[in-house]
């Protein structure tokens, strides 16, 4: 029972860095239709400013504004300079493609940044709260991975409040709904979207702030965490904001318990190979349905029988 | 007042809009009407900044607006209800107002408010409704949230894409009741329909389209007096003979 729930409490805390990284792409993908794939290096990067300040004897505070403030800059930058210029000569598929592949590069580039900066050395754990822990009865939890769950359920109500209770939120909303009829209404569509991006870069970076006194933060960890990112929003659905956060959990249990249960070595491959089937499993029944196979005789024995 | 001179416009290369001048002077109703394809809608799009124009020029109130984004325009006083009313159809019918409010709101909060009330009292139904998600509302509903979006913020022109495409011919008239009522408090007003029968009552002025080119301009008066005649030639009645005669002979 307390292994089990040590294990439910380090799949949340891997949950909340998926979501958190997962919103942020739904930001962005929701205004300009185009995923960012520079997401996790915005998150490696807000952990290495907020470690690097902190390790220098600047107040926490200021150091996590600082990883924060990275996340913004990084977010409207890859937006300004890097998406809408493609982005602007129309929502066809090659741009939208075109774009995609820009964001890559846009990683590459940061990540080379951090190595020319950092080097590839792991990142000194910076706890924010401390490194004590909290006892019930036998069950023990650290403070570290409470301040991730927290902090993540403090972002995700914070973006809600944002999205559902103010005017910027409803002209995202609209925006995220139809960018051209937004425009119509004299919303300024470029403005709206430059926050949507920097919204999502502050969520980032304060997810790889948060986790990285847990997990060992490099300058490729970037790359890892845009897959596992990505992978939390396809599953949940992309541009459905809170469709990730479900997914990021399932995800989170699935790597957790199968390394606990099955074996260490290979808790990724059937996480990934899970993820795999929840992604193509529906297009492989479409695809039997229409070749007329045996998959549709299943479904309509019990319709013939009755 | 609005004016169009020698107007190219259209989709990447395909150009829709051929040397189209337009004048709309203040106060004034015109009527765009014209066949499928003649370049209506695209009109509109120039206009209101959802496409640019290759070459000609587009002034309002004196200044140059052609390529201004459309949200510059909309600060302007051009307002656009496009075809298929192009609501938020996940937001409520509130949300959908204070879209469309919300420069009115950025700028006075107390007049949006009272533009707001001015709305559910020309349209009471939206007010019974205001809780209510846009795409679940009727056709003609959901016209009237089209057209309460815009007026809330007090354009000066009022642009309408085929405001009775698909509606029962009691809500077309409510429309057209309301567009009436528009029309005499001064606003000055660009409505596009395929075909004159509706639109006829509130405008002082018809311009047909055809392929792209403006083929007449001409006062209501005017209009009538050859209607019969220009909707023969330019909206269907003699083309379709010719092309029935034309197939029986070759077939």
């Amino acid at each position: 029972m307390l292994t089990n729930l040590h294990l439910l409490v380090s799949s949340l805390v891997l949950a909340s860095s998926y979501a958190l990284v997962g919103i942020g792409y739904n930001l962005a993908y929701s205004t300009l239709r185009v995923i960012n794939f520079a997401q996790g290096q915005i998150y490696m990067l807000g952990a290495f400013i907020f470690a690097t300040l902190a390790g220098t004897g600047t107040p926490l505070v200021f150091a996590v504004l600082a990883g924060m403030c990275t996340g913004a800059l990084l977010g409207i930058i890859i937006e300004r300079f890097v998406i809408t210029p493609i982005m602007r000569q129309g929502f066809s598929h090659g741009n939208t493609q075109a774009a995609l592949l820009g964001t890559v590069a846009a990683g590459i580039v940061l990540t080379e940044v951090a190595n020319r900066a950092w080097g590839s050395k792991e990142l000194p754990a910076v706890a924010l709260f401390g490194s004590g822990a909290v006892h019930i009865g036998s069950f023990t939890v650290g403070i570290d991975s409470l301040t991730v769950i927290g902090g993540a359920v403090v972002c995700m109500v914070a973006v809600w409040a944002l999205l559902y209770r103010t005017s910027v939120g409803l002209q995202m909303r609209a925006v995220f709904a139809d960018p051209q009829v937004t425009q119509l209404q004299g919303i300024n569509f470029r403005t709206v979207t430059s926050i949507s991006f920097l919204v999502g870069g502050v969520i980032t970076a304060l997810a790889g702030i948060l986790v990285s006194p847990l997990t060992s933060v490099t300058t490729s960890s970037g790359l890892q965490l845009s897959i596992q990112g990505i992978l939390a929003t396809l599953v949940g659905g992309l541009g459905r904001m809170w469709g990730v956060v479900p997914a990021a959990i399932a995800i989170g249990l699935c790597q957790s318990f199968v390394s606990y249960y099955v074996t260490n070595q290979y808790a990724d491959l059937v996480t990934y190979a899970a993820i795999f089937v929840a992604l193509v499993a529906p297009h492989w029944i479409r695809a039997a349905r229409g070749r007329g196979s045996w998959l549709p005789t299943l479904r309509r024995q019990p319709a013939t029988a009755a | 007042m609005l004016e169009l001179s020698g107007v190219v416009a259209g989709y990447g290369d395909q150009m829709v809009l051929q040397e189209v001048s337009v004048r709309v002077h203040p106060g004034e109703a015109v009527a765009v009407i014209g066949p499928n394809g003649a370049g209506k809608s695209t009109m509109l799009k120039t206009i209101s900044g959802m496409l640019r124009p290759q070459r000609g020029t587009v002034q309002w109130q004196g200044k140059g607006i052609g390529g201004n984004p459309p949200h510059r325009i909309v600060g302007r006083g051009i307002s656009h209800v496009q075809e298929g009313r192009a609501l938020f159809g996940n937001l409520t019918v509130q949300e959908n107002l204070r879209l469309g409010g919300h420069l009115t709101w950025r700028r006075d909060r107390g007049r949006y408010q009272q533009r707001l009330l001015d709305m559910f009292e020309l349209f009471p139904t939206l007010s019974e409704r205001r809780n209510q998600r846009a795409g679940t509302l009727s056709g003609g509903e959901q016209q009237m949230l089209a057209i309460a979006r815009v007026l809330i913020r007090e354009p000066e022109l009022l642009m309408l894409d085929e405001p009775s495409l698909g509606l029962a011919p009691i809500v077309i008239q409510r429309i057209y009741e309301v567009i009436g009522r528009l029309k005499a408090s001064g606003m000055s007003m660009v409505i596009v329909e395929p075909q004159p029968q509706h639109v006829l009552d509130v405008v002082d002025r018809v311009v047909v389209l055809d392929r792209g080119r403006v083929v007449e301009d001409a006062s209501r008066a005017d209009f009538a007096a050859q209607a019969e005649d220009l909707i023969n030639t330019y909206l269907g009645g003699r083309r379709r003979a010719a092309m029935a005669s034309s197939n029986g002979g070759t077939s």
